[in-house]
């Protein structure tokens, strides 16, 4: 037992923690914002897969780590955009239509680097730059924290100032307000003069820009490349973290944390000679199971009601 | 009476011509695609569509691939017959295969006996899987759709856990297990072909779903729940009972359709992930228009595009995988409520109003 907690303890495991929580995150406040706006969050998954593609092929052509990050937004915007305008004009049904963007990214991604880096796996071979990791002046000189909370990389910062800014704008602005009452109910919104259209697309922009930022991070931050079916996951564990944190950003950007301990802790228990699969389940059944007990305490709060 | 009739097939026929007008327009699309980046587009476009009619092999490999999403899209159609998003069928596809593997490799009885039973166990594991999320549903009112997600991942790597220390044979450098005993295979039907008697399964299983569907009480009632939940609450029925039996239900096709696949085409354990299958279900189940009959047709389509595609990358410079954008257009457009609404709702008014003149 001594053995465990010497391995879990360390600073450059708690380090690990919040690299590995950044995608995570990132498709949390991307869910959170799908859902405030009352639009379904599962293509979230096809449209991180889409920008982390975007954002190492937008990298290698324009030769700046800022040019991919940039290219790998606009492309979370507007696969974003396109499934709105499935589901709000063509009416599409919101989950076969996410389901329908996640197997458009699975395709198309392979698609695209096959004829740009000539191979179906990954784009290894194409020399693209990386948005760079950032020592931070004057919190690095201090002893342990210093090694647990500079050198991430720039868009890790980005994630958790955005966690402050979306909490912001959503509890404090007149558009976040705009955006919860036309996901809350649209025709009480609409009766009072608001634009329901124009704020779905809006929470579509804002949506779209935050799944962009994690693919971009996928693809040039967590390692330097793309590879198939990269997002593997993180944006449905997205979906569930903004379940688990009831919507809220600090409550996302907690259950992100919890997500990105159980991953780590699945890549250092392998050290300790437990079997890597059966650790590897371990996020997925804690998601279950802090669901289904967040769920069933209000469901009894309701009854009770 | 009549008129009614009449118009219903009149709706029926401008749903079917929906189906047929997103499949036509998909395939245009990818068309265009290829016109458009492949150096030789003509013959592309000639192995896509007609490649999969060149060899009696190659027609065997549309109806191999068509049997395993047979199940799939069964599972699906029972799991969204209740109304609820319940996405495991992917993992009990796979945690089927596992369970099989390890009812036929520790078994020691007769083949046939072996056989019988290993697909028992993988419906079983797959009925398990699928029926847990229903089962938190109705206990704890979670959200299907995350924990049947979550669940998928957990079946691939408890999955590979179970092969990997219990049955990965040593002699292989991955993880493949053991090969079965002799007889603990679905026999070949034809020689130059893999289609295999696994395909008779299938074919019975169609037929008892449909006649579930249609033809029992317990059909009616889950499509009252899917369609109306409080009528049929306030009906009597038990709701949670509905939707957890129709979710292990599908889950145990979904189970089978893994040992099927296993047993039919493969001599041991070979999947290195999830295969898909259980996502293309959803594909089937929408084209089919949610009919259990209809599976079959919407299963051989994909398995005659994915054989077209086969034969196309082999040839040419496009990659199979743009079959996937097929897939994701279809979906789109047979769901769009706004294609052909219209002409929909012209029909309806038209009907509307030949009622009227009737009764007046």
């Amino acid at each position: 037992m001594g053995d465990f907690f010497s391995t879990i303890f360390t600073s450059d495991y708690i380090f690990t923690i919040i690299r590995v929580m950044t995608p995570i995150l990132f498709a949390g406040l991307a869910c959170m914002t799908f859902t405030k706006g009352g639009i379904d969050s599962i293509g979230i998954e096809g449209i991180m897969l889409l920008s982390a593609m975007a954002g190492s092929v937008g990298s290698y052509f324009t030769q700046s780590a800022f040019g991919g990050v940039l290219i790998a937004i606009g492309c979370g915007i507007l696969t974003a955009f396109l499934f709105g305008y499935v589901t709000l004009q063509l009416r599409s049904v919101e989950i076969l239509a996410g389901i329908a963007i996640n197997t458009l990214a699975s395709g198309l991604t392979v698609f695209v680097i096959y004829y740009v880096a000539g191979e179906k796996g990954s784009t290894q071979s194409l020399m693209s730059p990386t948005v760079p990791n950032v020592a931070l002046p004057v919190i690095k000189e201090i002893p342990v924290l210093g090694n647990v909370l500079s050198g991430h990389n720039l868009l890790t910062y980005a994630a958790l100032i955005l966690t402050l800014l979306l909490a912001f704008l959503f509890y404090r602005t007149p558009l976040g307000l705009r955006i919860r009452s036309v996901g809350e109910n649209p025709q009480a919104a609409s009766s009072v003069g608001i634009n329901v259209m124009k704020y779905k697309y809006i929470t579509l922009v804002i949506a779209g820009t935050l799944a962009g930022l994690g693919g971009a991070f996928m693809s040039m931050g967590y390692v330097s490349f793309f590879s198939k079916e990269m997002i593997a996951g993180r944006g449905w564990i997205g979906m569930a973290a903004e379940a688990m944190g009831r919507g809220n950003p600090f409550g996302i950007f907690a259950s992100s944390c919890l997500f990105g301990l159980a991953d780590s802790m699945a890549t250092q228990l392998q050290m300790l000679n437990i079997p890597a699969q059966l650790v590897q389940t371990l996020p997925y059944v804690i998601t279950i199971v802090a669901i289904s007990v967040y769920s069933y305490r209000k469901s009894r709060l309701v009854r009770k009601m | 009476m009549a008129n009614r009739r009449k118009a219903k097939s009149k709706l029926a026929y401008i749903e079917a011509m929906r189906t047929c007008v997103a499949i036509g327009s998909s395939i245009l699309i990818v068309c265009a695609i290829i016109f458009l980046i492949s150096s030789e587009p003509a013959s592309a476009i000639k192995d896509f569509l007609l490649g999969p009619l060149t060899s009696a092999r190659r027609i065997g490999n549309v109806i191999e691939a068509s049997v395993p999403l047979m199940f799939t899209g069964l599972a699906v159609l029972l799991l969204q017959r209740a109304g609820m998003f319940n996405l495991a069928m992917e993992g009990a596809f796979f945690i089927g295969a596992v369970a099989a593997t390890a009812a036929a490799l520790t078994l020691n009885l007769p083949s046939g006996l072996t056989l019988l039973l290993a697909c028992l166990a993988g419906a079983a594991a797959g009925a398990v899987v699928c029926g847990l999320p229903a089962v938190l549903k109705v206990k704890c009112d979670s959200n299907v759709l995350v924990t049947s997600l979550m669940l998928n991942y957990i079946c691939l790597y408890f999955g590979l856990y179970i092969i990997i220390n219990f049955f990965q044979d040593p002699a292989m450098n991955s993880n493949y297990s053991y090969p079965f005993q002799d007889g603990v295979v679905f026999a070949k039907l034809f020689s130059k072909t893999r289609i295999n008697t696994g395909i008779i399964v299938c074919a019975f299983c169609v037929f008892l779903i449909w006649l579930l569907l249609n033809k029992t009480s317990f059909g009616y009632k889950v499509t009252m729940v899917g369609e109306n939940a409080v009528m049929a609450k306030y009906s009597g029925m038990n709701i949670g009972r509905l939707v957890i039996g129709s979710a292990l239900l599908g889950g145990a096709l979904a189970g089978l359709g893994g040992a099927v696949d296993l047993f039919g085409m493969y001599p041991r354990f070979q999947y290195a992930g999830l295969t898909g299958y259980g996502w293309d279900g959803i594909l089937i189940a929408i084209v089919a228009r949610h009919k259990a009959q209809y599976t079959p047709i919407a299963a051989l389509f994909l398995g005659y595009l994915r054989t077209g595609a086969d034969v196309m990358s082999i040839h040419s410079d496009i990659p199979s995988e743009m079959i996937k954008i097929i897939q994701a257009v279809v979906i789109i457009l047979i769901s769009a409520q706004a294609i052909l609404s219209g002409y929909k709702k012209k029909l309806v008014i038209q009907e509307a109003r030949e009622n009227e003149q009737e009764a007046s």
